[in-house]
């Protein structure tokens, strides 16, 4: 296990500076602000639609971003503007839509790490619907940071090391 | 160039629609389409397409494996990267692994077209 939790301030602020880079380049949404709540944090609540995915080593972190759905729909509306989405399917590509823009912030973060020689593997994103809270293991790290949109709020969530937890976020003791 | 029979390997289904939007409105035809590395090899065997585009973070295999299994088999493909990971490391597997080019998304169009006329200009 190569988890080093003094990452988690850098990750965040690649995080940041992505999303602001992909919500404006893919939909025209401007970020507002962020908090950062790093390394204290005992319980994470994720909203009504969660993303999850990893980056695996030397950073060894789930990260999950948590949209509010006014944020939700205004990506939905804005990414499938020239493509047919067949009736019947809008939730489908609304899932469809978080996740891209999920795994497009995440692999554009991989190039603010070039002075880490490994290959920094990221997990195919994990949609979960359910909105709940995670309570921190003693053996864990949380972190969140909470970004604020024109459209709405999406929090990210860092847990690590991301060996104690399945890709739904679930402990694994 | 002349119309060209184009392999998308993707697991994200707007990804795969925006590049098909893309491909189709630069006159080249999407003759198939792959969610996973696995299903990329059988893909290309059964499509034998010109071009192949490739994400790399994908379930089962990612798109570094699929293109050195593709490689392998066929070592004439033409296979251009088409993720959001831009970790230099990743590019220089993806380029050892026998990718022609690579491409950041967001994916841009004019991006994706002067990569394809880079490409087929080295290659043919």
């Amino acid at each position: 296990m190569t988890f080093n939790k003094t990452i988690i301030p850098r990750v965040m602020a690649s995080i940041l500076g992505q999303t602001r880079e992909v919500l404006a380049a893919e939909a025209v949404i401007a970020v507002d602000g962020a908090e950062t709540f790093d390394c204290d944090v005992t319980k994470l609540h994720l909203h009504d639609m969660t993303v999850i995915a990893g980056l695996g080593g030397p950073i060894s972190l789930l990260i999950a971003f948590s949209f509010e759905a006014s944020l939700v729909e205004a990506l939905f509306i804005r990414v499938t503007a020239d493509i047919e989405v067949p009736d019947g399917e809008e939730d489908l590509y609304r899932r469809e839509t978080a996740g891209e823009i999920v795994n497009t912030i995440l692999g554009l973060c991989t190039s603010d790490f070039q002075n880490i020689e490994e290959s920094i593997a990221l997990s195919p994103p994990v949609i979960i619907e359910d909105a709940r809270c995670i309570h921190r293991p003693k053996n864990a790290v949380f972190a969140n940071m909470r970004i604020r949109t024109e459209r709405g709020i999406v929090s990210v969530s860092f847990v690590g090391p991301r060996e104690l937890f399945d890709d739904h976020l679930n402990y694994q003791s | 160039m002349s119309a060209l029979k184009v392999l998308i390997v993707d697991d994200s289904l707007i990804a795969v629609k925006k590049l098909t939007l893309m491909l189709e409105g630069m006159g080249h035809q999407v003759v198939g389409t792959a969610g996973t590395g696995a299903k990329a090899v059988d893909a290309y065997r059964t499509s034998n397409p010109d071009l192949v585009t490739m994400d790399i973070t994908m379930p089962d295999m990612n798109g570094v494996e699929a293109t050195a299994r593709i490689i392998g088999e066929f070592p004439a493909a033409r296979i251009i990267m088409v993720t959001s990971h831009g970790q230099e490391r990743m590019v220089i597997d993806s380029l050892d692994a026998g990718a022609k080019g690579y491409v950041l998304k967001p994916v841009r169009v004019e991006k994706l077209s002067d990569m394809i006329d880079k490409v087929m200009a080295r290659t043919t």
